[in-house]
């Protein structure tokens, strides 16, 4: 009984707030001249093959579902995604920008998404810039500016934020940002945001996560499309940048993840990118802190946990083919998972990755790369684990 | 909870954009440029530095197309490369690209080297510069011989039939032709037969041209900035609008004492 009144509170003020958004956007389309009509539409496809493929899974059967055990063995090819971008300008300075997203191609569309959809503008005030619809968290480095294939030279994504946390973030809601211009094209960048949030696994309203496959390990399906509990999770980034030097900065997410507004995610973050010359280094450290999910009681006998771990990518022009620099690049990546306030019951994963990335020019580009996983995470009755290796090459072409 | 959307509504209502007479874009090359431009453009001029869009990265592509297709009109001083970027991604757009070079500079020395005939090698688009320089060039009693391509590969029929009356060989400017495969072709039929090669860019001397005109880059960005006011003002841009004024030739010395061609002593 208790959580009706919350629903139909939250249900009048996402009428109001869809009716106002709605009247807004068509404020601003009414006030811009007919040439911003216009549509520039771009994307991108990636195509992987993974070479070889060799991975041993072990767990109850029970928490693996349709997830085979035993050796998994497997080569072949795959149309990872097809992207398409649409942009336009709505005024003098404001954009509206978008990104449709297929992924799981084959003679159907096994997920189709919309990536993000905002408007970017400037606002008359303090030279702020806001951004509206679904956007993007300023949430470290990788989510925002390493998430498309066609920006990392890597293949794959650091594994545990994109499998586990679940890249990109996009949620609905509002990000207002402001840069402070320093000396010499370095600059302070504030940012803050205002969101729906995570909230609980689908089909519960107690478990953030679970010890399940495929999927229940992942926070990446508890956004919604709608806010579940009546209050919006908000958070920020500060940090120092020049334009292809660095990016040195911390950022936060704080939200209750479940309808009674008990449960509370937080997330924090700190990010390092440095550039000096051709050599590139990006390090992203996580902490997740969790109370009240009682999926992961199991796995670390708590309902209150944390996640603490990091990933450290670097990469460097090795040698020159045609007139075009392949570069060589290694990550390295370690998280583990356990209860709040310490002791046994961990989840782990640590990931080894190297490769090679060769511009074909400014719109292909093709990689070849080597990754290692261990992943474990303990269980009611017995600990699954995933160990094995991956080789992969991939073409993405961009358009 | 309660005043977010009237914020929200707040912030739409602040957004009424300024609509000008004409919306131009001008495009320059790099940020410095661009930097140096945004000072003197009039209210209605988009600065773009080019060198700031990564153009294989899709989504910042996108939204420098939008601001280029949001405009009126396009003007563009970046050079022949990033011109024809430009003109292949947008659609519906005028755009006036800036000749990174004193056509009327190389004539003049073609003149006083006494050539009387000149092939000029163009992709198809350049029909317009073309008739540009070849009234320059009548001035001058110079006949330029038109010598069209449509794809790099037409080249080995069509460039030897020109120089067998040609006494130089100019590239009007564009990348198929002065990087690659193109450059490569011309530069080797020019030197088989003992004819300059003139085109855009000191670096082509290097590489075994004859001559290679720039402008000075300082001019060419105060020239674009005044061509993109007048148009913002609602001036359509005419053919002598793009045309620089001033710069610097670049001979190559070597081929010049061989071939015995004289280099004016006022230039280096």
């Amino acid at each position: 009984m208790a959580m009706r009144p919350a629903r139909a509170y939250h249900g009048t003020i996402m009428t109001r707030l869809t009716r106002l958004l709605a009247a807004g956007l068509l404020l601003t389309a009414s006030a811009s001249p007919p040439a911003s009509a216009k549509v520039a539409f771009t994307g991108y496809g990636n195509f992987v093959m993974p070479a070889d493929s060799y991975f041993k899974v072990r767990g109850p059967a029970a928490v693996l579902g349709t997830t085979p055990q035993g050796n998994l063995i497997s080569k072949g090819f795959r149309l990872d995604a097809v992207g398409l971008f649409a942009t336009t300008k709505v005024s003098e300075d404001a954009d509206f920008l978008m990104d449709l997203t297929f992924r799981n191609i084959g003679n159907t569309v096994g997920q189709t998404r919309i990536q993000y959809a905002y408007l970017d503008t400037a606002l008359p005030w303090w030279e702020l810039r806001a951004q509206l619809g679904r956007v993007n968290l300023p949430f470290n480095f990788y989510n925002s500016r390493r998430f498309y294939p066609f920006q990392r030279i890597e293949i794959s994504a650091p594994i545990f934020v994109n499998a586990v946390l679940g890249l990109p973030i996009a949620d609905a809601g509002a990000v207002v940002s402001r840069r402070f211009e320093a000396a010499n094209g370095w600059g302070l960048d504030a940012r803050a945001y205002a969101v729906n949030g995570y909230g609980s696994l689908g089909g519960s309203t107690t478990t953030l996560r679970s010890p399940s496959l495929p999927g229940g390990i992942a926070l990446s399906g508890n956004l919604g499309s709608s806010n579940n509990n009546k209050d919006v999770a908000f958070g920020g980034q500060l940090a120092v940048s020049r334009a292809g030097e660095g990016d040195f900065g911390v950022s936060y997410y704080r939200g209750a993840w479940d309808r009674e507004n008990r449960r509370v995610l937080q997330l924090a973050g700190a990010h390092m990118y440095w550039s000096p010359g051709d050599f590139d280094l990006l390090t992203e450290y996580l902490h997740i802190h969790a109370t009240g999910d009682e999926g992961m009681q199991q796995s670390v006998r708590s309902t209150s946990w944390s996640t603490h771990g990091f990933f450290a990518t670097a990469s460097h022009p090795l040698f020159s083919a045609r007139a075009k620099e392949v570069v060589g690049y290694a990550r390295f990546e370690n998280y583990h998972t356990g209860r709040a306030s310490g002791g046994s019951g961990k989840e782990v994963l640590r990931s080894y990755t190297g490769g090679l990335h060769y511009p074909v020019n400014d719109a292909i580009a093709v990689k070849a790369e080597g990754v290692y996983l261990f992943y474990a995470i303990p269980t009611a009755t017995q600990t699954i684990i995933i160990d094995g290796r991956l080789l992969q090459a991939s073409v993405v072409i961009t358009f | 909870m309660i005043r977010a959307p009237s914020l929200m509504a707040a912030v739409f209502l602040a957004l009424a954009p300024p609509v000008s007479a004409a919306k131009i874009a001008l495009v320059l090359l790099d940020r410095e440029q661009a930097g140096a431009a945004s000072a003197r453009a009039a209210p209605g001029v988009s600065v773009l530095a080019f060198d700031q869009v990564r153009t294989g990265d899709p989504i910042e592509k996108g939204r420098f197309l939008a601001a280029l297709q949001a405009s009126d009109r396009v003007i563009s001083a970046t050079g022949g490369k990033a011109c024809g970027w430009l003109a292949r991604e947008t659609d519906g757009v005028p755009i006036h690209c800036v000749i990174p070079y004193d056509a009327r500079q190389v004539l003049d020395f073609a003149r006083s080297a006494g050539w009387k005939r000149v092939a000029v090698v163009h992709m198809e688009g350049y029909e317009q510069v073309f008739a540009r320089m070849s009234k320059h060039a009548r001035a001058r009693g110079i006949e330029l011989a038109s010598v069209r391509v449509e794809r790099i590969r037409e080249l080995p029929e069509a460039v030897p039939r020109a120089l067998k009356t040609a006494q130089a060989i100019w590239i009007l400017g564009d990348p198929l032709l002065t990087e690659g495969p193109g450059f490569e072709y011309l530069v080797e039929a020019a030197l088989a037969r003992k004819i300059p090669l003139l085109g855009p860019g000191a670096n082509l001397v290097a590489r075994g041209a004859f001559l290679g005109a720039d402008s000075d880059p300082a001019a060419m960005v105060k020239h674009a900035v005044e061509v993109a006011n007048a148009a913002a003002g609602g001036a359509e841009p005419d053919d002598s609008d793009v045309e620089t004024k001033g710069g610097t030739l670049t001979f190559n010395k070597v081929l010049a004492r061989r071939w015995g061609v004289r280099i004016p002593g006022e230039v280096r």
